[in-house]
């Protein structure tokens, strides 16, 4: 069968679009590290605030960076499930069309 | 209120210590290399009040800084803003000669064809796959985005120029405007109800309290990711021009001189490419994540039926 052996042009248009389709599918998920860093972050200096604010040290601060790690770990781990969720669904519609 | 924490000014402190212990060594190396000091090659990339020419440094106007509250804001045209505006300029008018022509005749001819293709690929291969046709209305901004990033990238390229995107003040006020219509596009996408619903990120109502605002966090990530990529990008590659610059002042000989030479040949290649790469990028991220909005709109609706 001649139907996969395409011309250069086709292979350029299919790497191009391979290009932009990994761009696309892994683009919402570029930035999970920096969230996970930054709710530690965030949740860390918000506790101080608290702490210096009611005089409560160290209270805000374990507070604040126990939420952090755990909203953090909870977000991280729910994007990464729905990366897993969605190349799985890629990798079935794939079989189905073969 | 953030630069007041003790942790903050401590570490800030330490940077400082460790900037002045930096430049002090390089100070007195370049004093053993024959008066050559590189921190003044660095001058290059920072901000200043006056711009290089060929006729020498050309002072900037400056004005009398305004006090709005305890904030006191300099409006003083530096550098980098020169050429921001000029960039804006230079835009705004290659953009209107490119509207004229196609009031004269619709099929373009010369540079109006080169940024007809250019158009054409952002729409069909940036927009349309990340935003469907509901993105279409979002073009105009995106193309400025793309040209306006274009054009300042290349400035930093030219003999005498600057890259105003070399300054994070400039791609954080990029970001901004991106954060801006990522929300605006999500709201009109799914309605204000549903976009203050999305913000729960699907967890029960007891664990409401820790993920809003870990979600809100979400929302500032994406643009700050934006501001810092095209930041370092653009201030990466100059700082190792100059770098391969400051070998040859520094072994001041003939013999080692063409190998850094041609380095720099190859690096300023590599910065024409990555000036249009981070333009490409930085459009097609923003479109990327205004386009996630408009999903999460559709993904709803196919919920309910």
């Amino acid at each position: 069968m001649n139907s996969e052996s395409p011309d250069s042009g086709t292979q350029d248009e299919k790497k191009e679009i391979k290009i932009q389709g990994t761009y696309r599918e892994y683009g919402p998920y570029l930035t999970i590290g920096i969230q996970l860093a930054a709710a530690v972050v965030v949740f860390f200096f918000l506790g101080d605030w608290f702490d210096t604010r009611y005089g409560i040290a160290p209270i805000g601060k374990l507070v604040g960076i126990s939420i952090g790690i755990v909203g953090g770990f909870i977000k991280f781990f729910k994007s990464v499930a729905s990366l897993i969720a969605d190349e799985e669904r890629n990798r079935t519609s794939d079989k189905r069309e073969n | 209120m953030f630069f007041e924490n003790p942790i903050v000014q401590d570490t800030l402190q330490q940077a400082t210590h460790a900037l002045v212990d930096t430049a002090t060594i390089a100070h007195t190396s370049g004093e053993h290399g024959g008066g050559f000091n590189f921190m003044h090659l660095l001058d290059h990339m920072k901000d200043s009040r006056s711009v290089e020419s060929p006729l020498g440094h050309l002072s900037l106007p400056q004005f009398t800084p305004v006090h709005l509250g305890s904030a006191t804001i300099d409006l003083s045209i530096t550098k980098h803003v020169f050429f921001l505006l000029l960039c804006g300029v230079l835009l705004v008018i290659a953009m209107m000669y490119v509207a004229r022509s196609y009031k004269k005749s619709l099929v373009p001819h010369g540079f109006v064809n080169l940024l007809e293709l250019v158009i054409v690929f952002l729409r069909d291969e940036v927009v349309l796959p990340n935003m469907g046709p509901a993105g279409l209305r979002y073009m105009p901004y995106l193309l400025t985005t793309f040209f306006y990033i274009l054009i300042m990238n290349l400035a930093g390229l030219i003999p005498y120029g600057a890259t105003p995107t070399g300054n994070i003040m400039v791609t954080a006020g990029l970001a901004v405007i991106a954060f801006c219509m990522i929300q605006i596009s999500a709201i009109r996408a799914q309605g204000l109800t549903h976009y203050l619903a999305h913000l729960t990120g699907g967890a029960p109502w007891y664990l409401w309290v820790i993920m809003v605002p870990i979600e809100i966090l979400g929302l500032f990530t994406k643009p700050f990711a934006l501001c810092m990529r095209l930041f370092a990008n653009m201030t990466g590659g100059h700082i190792v021009i100059l770098s391969l610059f400051g070998l040859v002042l520094m072994f001041r000989s003939y013999i080692v001189a063409p190998f850094p030479l041609m380095f720099i040949v190859g690096i300023y290649m590599l910065e024409l490419f990555v000036a249009f790469l981070q333009a490409y990028v930085f459009t097609m991220l923003t479109s990327l994540f205004m386009g996630l909005g408009t999903q999460a709109s559709s993904h709803a609706e196919d919920s309910k039926h």
